[in-house]
């Protein structure tokens, strides 16, 4: 892995943008004239965006600035989660499967096509029943099946690893199986894995903002970024900037995190000869 | 007792046989080739020894290293083997290296392997070894990709990787085809060198005779297969018994005598494996062929030195053969 991968300004700008909206995830709240969960009596309800409420108030009097950062908290924990439960059961499952194959590929990947056949919806709706809603909930439901593309991506790439005649080298100097895999075949898999986990963070926010927006995910008074385009969207006439602003961050977040991706993976191309 | 000993190794694909009742065995200390054209089952042969053929293919035979078999060997026997006793370096150097690790980790692997060396000094000794491949820098090497190195230089690596944990025996699945001709001289010299520094015992697959008349001490010659003809590699290049031999011979260009018109080839194909002929496999493509060699395989007769599957030659008319000896050596 090249440590110059982030020399190249197509993999820099994105990851400066990422930055700065994790840090304003992160800090903005302390910045914000008021909490997210304030009401703001002396200013109008749904106030344009102003001096002191840069971006607004929503219809309560709230600060939006404030629910806009704590909202992209949620989003990217949840981008978070999926990422590391993917790296954690995605690519160990899919490189197992693929490096033993036989019998132990068959199991490990008709579990797998059991989850995706699973519908979502009614995945999440039974949780929901089940426990009741709890954030927590949330994180459950995109963790469950986030890694099921990384477990299938990997183990795809792992059987075509698996023919080189780098790992034949391998065998012939007696090194044994699980060596060759851990030593040979999980770091050649280092460019695809960075890649599919900057894809599977955007589409897990993605995921949970439909919940949001269906309202199975986050509940008031805490907030996410899909549950504010929410509401956003409902006032859209008379309060643009309540879609606006939580919109432009999640539109700016996925498309940095899918350009992230596209530029690794050309950084990272590991040169064969 | 001969270091390793082939007998009767036969090797099928789906009810394809592609190595047919194989025999031969391997001195301590000797060069050995192993000649044929591309699909005649050389390397199928050495893959098969080292276990390496997929759990698809049946292999029957024998293969002993020092009187120890080594077919259908647990797993965990064939990694103390595979590395340690008997090492191999393959055909293309550009993907037998692991491109994501640095040279070092992966030479210093074999030692921590096969003598658990502590890691400092694995790599103090892999620099030692690439030192004695003549690799210039050796040090700065170690914590190189096998991007950054030319083809030779991988070729090397692979060669010094292989020589790391001291085998008895180096399989060389054409060490040089993917190398320009002034590197291979450079590598086969290499080789010879070190084989007779460390005293190791060396089986050269190749197609290439000018490669096999300098650098080995007895050949083998695969067709279709089938052994059809073995015996010291001056002998055979001087003489050849086998008709395949001889044209093989006669369809390389020489320095010497008169230059030819075109460089005489081998009329026809080789034989598709799952669809060989009942007898003699060449026979379709002999000059020498006879109405028996079409029913009979031939089997392999032996003067004590050579040995040949031909009984046509063995009648000792072998200016029937339709191709005059050279001088190929």
């Amino acid at each position: 892995m090249k440590a110059g991968a982030f020399g190249q300004p197509a993999v820099a700008v994105p990851a400066m943008v990422l930055l700065l909206i994790v840090l304003l995830a992160a800090i903005g709240p302390w910045l914000a004239p008021q909490p997210f969960d304030a009401i703001d009596f002396d200013a109008d309800w749904a106030a344009a965006p102003s001096l002191a409420h840069p971006f607004g108030t929503d219809d309560l009097g709230r600060d939006l600035f404030a629910r806009v950062c704590v909202g992209g908290r949620l989003s990217l924990a949840v981008g978070l989660v999926s990422t590391l439960v993917s790296l954690a059961i995605g690519v160990l499952w899919g490189a197992v499967a693929g490096w033993f194959g036989g019998r132990i590929d068959a199991l490990l990947m008709r579990l797998v096509d059991v989850l995706y056949a699973l519908p979502f919806m009614f995945f999440v709706i039974l949780l929901m029943v089940l426990f009741g809603r709890h954030w927590l909930l949330i994180f459950v439901a995109i963790g469950a099946v986030s890694w099921l593309d990384m477990a299938r991506i990997v183990r795809g790439q792992t059987l075509a690893l698996r023919r080189q005649p780098f790992i034949d080298a391998a065998i012939v100097s007696g090194l044994g199986s699980t060596a060759i895999l851990v030593r040979h075949v999980l770091p050649n898999l280092g460019g695809v894995v960075i890649v599919c986990a900057t894809l599977t963070i955007p589409q897990a926010i993605l995921v949970e903002s439909f919940l949001s927006f269906l309202g199975l995910g986050i509940q008031e008074p805490a907030t996410s970024w899909g549950a504010l385009v929410n509401d956003g969207a409902r006032a859209i006439d008379a309060t643009p900037w309540g879609l606006i602003f939580p919109a432009g961050f999640l539109a700016t977040t996925l498309l940095a995190f899918n350009r992230l991706g596209d530029a690794l993976r050309a950084a990272l191309d590991v040169p064969g000869r | 007792m001969s270091l390793l000993s082939i007998d009767q190794l036969r090797v099928r694909h789906r009810g394809v046989t592609v190595v047919d009742g194989v025999s031969f065995s391997i001195e301590a200390g000797e060069s050995l080739a192993l000649v044929g054209e591309s699909g005649s089952g050389k390397s199928q042969t050495a893959l098969a020894m080292l276990g390496l053929l997929p759990a698809t293919a049946t292999i029957e035979g024998s293969v002993r290293l020092r009187g120890e078999e080594l077919l259908g060997a647990p797993r965990a026997t064939l990694d103390g083997v595979r590395g340690r006793r008997i090492a191999m370096v393959f055909q293309d150097p550009m993907s037998s290296l692991n491109p994501c690790l640095t040279i070092g980790l992966q030479m210093a692997e074999v030692l921590e392997q096969h003598r658990g060396m502590r890691r400092a000094d694995a790599l103090r000794e892999a620099q030692a070894m690439l030192d004695a491949v003549r690799i210039n820098e050796p040090r700065r090497r170690l914590g190189q990709y096998p991007h950054e190195l030319s083809g030779g230089m991988r070729q090397r690596v692979l060669i010094a990787t292989a020589l790391l944990a001291r085998p008895e025996l180096l399989i060389a699945d054409e060490p040089t085809t993917a190398l320009d001709a002034t590197v291979q001289a450079e590598v086969l010299a290499l080789l010879d060198e070190l084989r007779q520094a460390l005293g190791l015992s060396l089986l050269l697959i190749t197609h290439d005779l000018g490669v096999v008349s300098g650098h080995c001490e007895r050949m083998l010659v695969m067709y279709a297969g089938r052994l059809v003809e073995a015996g010291p590699t001056r002998a055979v290049l001087a003489a050849p018994r086998h008709p395949y031999s001889a044209a093989l011979l006669a369809s390389r260009p020489s320095l010497h005598g008169p230059k030819p018109h075109r460089l005489p080839a081998i009329a026809g194909q080789p034989p598709d494996p799952s669809r060989r002929p009942p007898g003699c496999a060449f026979a379709p493509r002999c000059a020498a062929v006879q109405p028996s060699c079409r029913v009979q395989v031939p089997i392999l007769q032996t003067d004590g030195l050579r040995a040949w599957a031909c009984p046509v030659v063995a009648a000792g008319n072998q200016g029937e053969t339709g191709v005059e000896d050279r001088n190929g050596a």
